[in-house]
């Protein structure tokens, strides 16, 4: 069945809807479209395929990269936290064997991380004093 | 840092998927939420990372066209950024003018350094309307990354200092039938003791003053070094007497007669203050008196004449009319009334009447400004007195009067006049009847001149009397005895 529309024209129309969203939407929006519209896709025992896809749609994400400088370092760097955030996430499942709760151990340290690099600008920028 | 709404919208992508996969206990929508995640925490640290070598090496600088300027000049301020290396970053710097200055349009003031240029210059004109020194403050910097995720903004970079000056005639001429003077205070009584007994404030001590001048009850009050300052015992009482009524502001902006007076009165206030003479300041408008500042010798008090004094600004009169009628001096009436008793003609006769009226000659003068404010300012002085009037020859008649009241009773009269011919505008085919009203101003001027006690010079813009004096091969009348 997966290879029926990984090779079909579904997975034509999958492609030309991903590729009009990256030009209209900007990359990571057409990654999280792609991820909604493999939702509706029949996926029993279509592993591989899967993987391919989901290999797509990483392209498609680290291609917001593309116009930048050193584009290569940020793409590297996204792969990295994408393999931590993974492990994490099955370390979190095998321990609870409960989705939510990798849910929650994902917001919780993206957030963490994101509120420390925030803390770190201001105090590089010598910014501290005049936020307080 | 700031998140932009792009990178909100990213957020709640990322939730959303979050959500759908506890939801639907699906295992594979993660992937989505991880994607998401990822791509932000990323793009934050190296934006932390991009945002710290952009502060570190970007350069502005201000240059201002000129650091000294008057008011409401236009001058130009030049501001210019530069970095090392093209970065992702784009820089906007935003010049931040005194509060004082004119308001400038933000898009004017600012340029924008985009990602991949190293340097950026713009260009702004500025006036500021009020004197004094004012900053040019840091810029404002704002940061914004390539993926349009983040922005920084924050005030840092160099301020420039600006001094505004107020607008001043600088070719004064003080002198007496052409001639410059070269000293207008005159000789002065030495062997002044510099401190008076009766207190007039306490102020904080400065580097120079003489200890035993501390005042240790206030300093130990104070927790800081304080000096009592006394009202020095001058030898003489000096008031000044600025006309500043309506014909006063005859003139070029800053270039009126007024200006030119207020110089003058700058000066005198200097003079003043060096040799410690008391010093009352005394403003006449068209409707009577507008500053009144009772002498005083002190520091603050010379400072608050100076204010005053640059305060100053013609007045408009209540009555649209102004007093341009001319009244015959009693004792010139009286003359003509002798010659006409030896005349039998109708003529004389009806004549006799209006001469033998000095009333109305008596009530005009009493009725000025400035001679009211004279004797008003005279009034409670006791011993010897230096009045300064400064004014201009509108109304001859009543400066006379005024400056012969004022030299009643010993007191010493110093006027400085401006002749309003060199102020008012005039083209070359008036140039003899310029010259015939310059030789008049200073007919009169030698008029005073010759009053007891009474000293007059003219002030003026010296590019003017020079044009009006090579004008014409006849100079003017040479100075008699006074």
């Amino acid at each position: 069945m997966a290879a029926v529309w990984l090779a079909g024209p579904i997975a034509l129309v999958f492609v030309g809807v991903l590729g009009l969203g990256v030009v209209v939407l900007s990359s990571p929006f057409a990654f999280a479209l792609g991820q909604v519209l493999l939702l509706g896709l029949p996926t029993d025992g279509a592993v591989i395929a899967i993987v391919i896809v989901e290999c797509g749609l990483c392209c498609i994400l680290l291609s917001e990269y593309s116009l930048l400088d050193n584009s290569g370092r940020y793409q590297l760097g996204t792969v990295m936290a994408l393999a931590i955030l993974g492990g994490i996430g099955v370390a979190a499942l095998v321990l609870s064997e409960q989705l939510w709760v990798v849910a929650a151990v994902w917001t919780a340290l993206i957030a963490f991380v994101a509120y420390g690099l925030h803390r770190v600008e201001l105090v590089q920028l010598n910014l501290v004093r005049q936020e307080t | 840092m700031h998140p932009s709404r792009r990178y909100w919208a990213l957020v709640g992508v990322g939730v959303f998927f979050v959500l759908l996969a506890v939801v639907l206990e699906r295992p594979l929508v993660l992937s989505g939420a991880a994607g998401i995640g990822a791509v932000l925490v990323v793009s934050q640290a190296t934006t932390v990372s991009a945002f710290t070598d952009t502060d570190d090496s970007l350069d502005v600088e201000y240059t201002l066209s000129q650091s000294r300027v008057a008011v409401d000049d236009t001058m130009f301020v030049t501001m210019s950024a530069q970095r090392p290396t093209e970065s992702d970053v784009a820089v906007t710097v935003t010049a931040q003018p005194p509060l004082a200055a004119d308001p400038i349009d933000e898009s004017e003031r600012q340029l924008r350094l985009a990602p991949g240029t190293t340097s950026a210059t713009t260009s702004f004109e500025m006036t500021v309307p009020l004197a004094g020194r004012v900053e040019l403050s840091e810029p404002t910097v704002t940061l914004a990354d390539r993926q349009g995720l983040f922005k920084e903004t924050y005030q840092r970079g160099p301020t420039e200092t600006l001094t505004v000056e107020p607008r001043t005639p600088r070719d004064i001429h003080i002198g007496q039938g052409g001639d410059r003077m070269l000293a207008a205070y005159g000789d002065h009584p030495q062997n002044q003791s510099g401190a008076g007994l009766t207190p007039a404030g306490l102020r904080q001590y400065l580097p120079g003053d003489a200890l035993n001048r501390i005042d240790w009850k206030a300093t130990a009050r104070q927790a800081s070094p304080y000096i009592r300052e006394f009202e020095v015992e001058a030898e003489r009482t000096t008031l000044l007497i600025v006309d500043q009524r309506a014909a006063m502001g005859v003139g070029p902006t800053g270039r009126t007669m007024l200006d030119f007076t207020r110089e003058v009165g700058l000066g005198l206030v200097q003079s003043a203050a060096e040799y410690n003479d008391a010093l009352g300041l005394y403003g006449v408008g068209d409707d009577g008196l507008t500053v009144t500042r009772a002498p005083t010798a002190t520091s603050a008090g010379y400072q608050q004449i100076r204010r005053a004094l640059h305060e100053l600004e013609p007045t408009r009169p209540e009555s649209q009319s102004p007093d341009t009628e001319t009244t015959a001096h009693p004792a010139a009436a009286r003359r003509a009334l002798r010659l006409l008793s030896m005349d039998d003609s109708v003529l004389s006769e009806r004549i006799s009447p209006f001469l033998d009226a000095s009333d109305a000659y008596v009530q005009r003068i009493q009725g000025d400004p400035l001679f009211e404010a004279v004797r008003r300012a005279q009034m409670n002085e006791v011993g010897q007195t230096w009045t300064m009037i400064l004014t201009n020859d509108s109304n001859r008649d009543q400066l006379r009067e005024t400056a012969r009241i004022a030299s009643k009773r010993g007191h010493s009269v110093l006027i400085f006049l401006t002749p309003a011919v060199l102020f008012e505008e005039r083209s070359l085919a008036t140039r003899s009847e310029t010259h015939q009203r310059y030789v008049s101003f200073e007919e009169f001027r030698r008029e005073l001149h010759g009053l007891p006690r009474v000293t007059t010079f003219e002030v003026g813009p010296s590019e003017q009397l020079k044009t009006i004096l090579n004008s014409e091969s006849v100079s003017p009348p040479s100075e008699s005895s006074s």
